[in-house]
């Protein structure tokens, strides 16, 4: 009995000298760090110096253009359809100044002789857009004779 | 009587002297044979060139030599500037074990600057670095061939674990190694104008270390 428990204690003590001793064990290393160059974000401006042009003659449509500041943006077009409620009208892709409205385009909205302002916002992604745009065109409903309501650049 | 006791007397001295004469030759012979050379041999045996391995991880060449353990090389073919949500780009470089002794490495990363939390990072090894995409379309796109080590890791002011797996590099072994960095498609519209540089650690260790 008493042999037996001299034998766990050796065997204890050797073990706790073996992982003592290969606890100390060094190993050579060499943390080499790479650091990135600036990752940074685009900022999006608002689109500039808005123009209204109308179409085509009897074509009862009107061009919306801007200057746009950013670039790899969209950019979407916004009509007001009550003070403070941006309705949207449509959006065009990367490169693109300019959208032709029409007045299906607005067909929610068209009333006679009615005048609505219309803004850009450029787009980027699922979340990213700029501030809409601070100057305003505005588009008046008219009565084209053969085509109904359409529209024209106001005034 | 009385002349056989002198006679007794005058012999007596006789063994005694002869004891005398044996002991002092016994000495001098002893002491003779002490003088005695012994012949001998030392043997010596000297040990051969004793150098301690290295271990030197280098990025495209840089950060070579002892001096440079654990230093840092800015990549600047890892940047990009005007990031659009969905935007990435790709780097590539030459990992290398220029030391003598195998290693095995893993990588851990840390990031800084308000666009951290809306970058994604990846890691590849075996395959260079492709970028393609303008800055005026907002479609730049970083790709990495090989195989993927780590995918979509976000990287924050803390270091963190990016590839966990150690990687065996044998002493003057190197490989491909890519990385892409990426502006996640939702990220926060607060992101805007915003920057971010990371650091990205291999962290070698010796075989068996």
């Amino acid at each position: 009995m008493r042999v037996g428990l001299v034998a766990v204690v050796i065997v204890l003590a050797v073990g706790v000298l073996t992982l003592s001793v290969a606890g100390s064990v060094a190993a050579f290393t060499d943390a080499a760090a790479q650091r990135s160059g600036p990752l940074n974000a685009a900022t999006l401006a608002a689109p500039t110096a808005l123009t209204c042009t109308n179409g085509a003659a009897g074509s009862g449509t009107a061009d919306i253009g801007w200057t746009p500041t950013t670039t790899g943006a969209a950019h979407r077009v916004d009509a007001e359809s009550t003070p403070g409620v941006w309705v949207s009208l449509g959006t065009v892709g990367v490169g693109v100044r300019k959208l032709q409205v029409t007045a299906a385009m607005m067909a929610s909205l068209l009333s006679l002789g009615a005048t609505y302002r219309i803004r850009v916002v450029a787009v980027a992604g699922t979340a990213w857009s700029s501030s809409p745009s601070a100057t305003t065109v505005t588009l008046q409903t008219i009565s084209l004779l053969g085509l109904g309501l359409a529209l024209a650049c106001y005034p | 009587v009385s002349r056989h006791a002198a006679a007794r007397r005058t012999a007596l001295p006789l063994p005694l002297s002869v004891t005398l004469a044996v002991t002092a030759a016994a000495v001098l012979l002893g002491s003779i044979t002490g003088t005695f050379a012994f012949w001998s041999d030392d043997g010596t045996v000297a040990s051969g060139s004793l150098r301690s391995g290295t271990l030197d991880l280098t990025f495209d060449g840089n950060l070579a030599g002892a001096g440079a353990n654990g230093g840092t090389w800015t990549n600047t073919a890892f940047a990009l500037d005007t990031m659009l949500p969905g935007e990435s780009v790709a780097a590539s470089f030459v990992l290398r074990n220029a030391g003598t002794a195998g290693l095995t490495y893993a990588v851990s990363g840390s990031a800084t600057g308000a666009l951290a939390p809306g970058l994604r990072f990846s890691v590849y090894a075996g395959g260079a670095a492709a970028n393609a995409g303008t800055a005026a379309a907002g479609n730049r796109a970083g790709t990495c061939g090989g195989a993927a080590l780590a995918t979509d890791a976000t990287l924050g002011g803390s270091a963190s674990v990016v590839v966990a797996s150690r990687r065996a590099l044998a002493a003057g072994a190197s490989e491909t190694v890519c990385l892409v960095a990426r502006l996640d498609s939702s990220a926060a519209n607060s992101l805007q104008g915003t920057t971010a540089a990371a650091t990205l650690v291999f962290d070698g260790r010796q075989v068996g270390g």
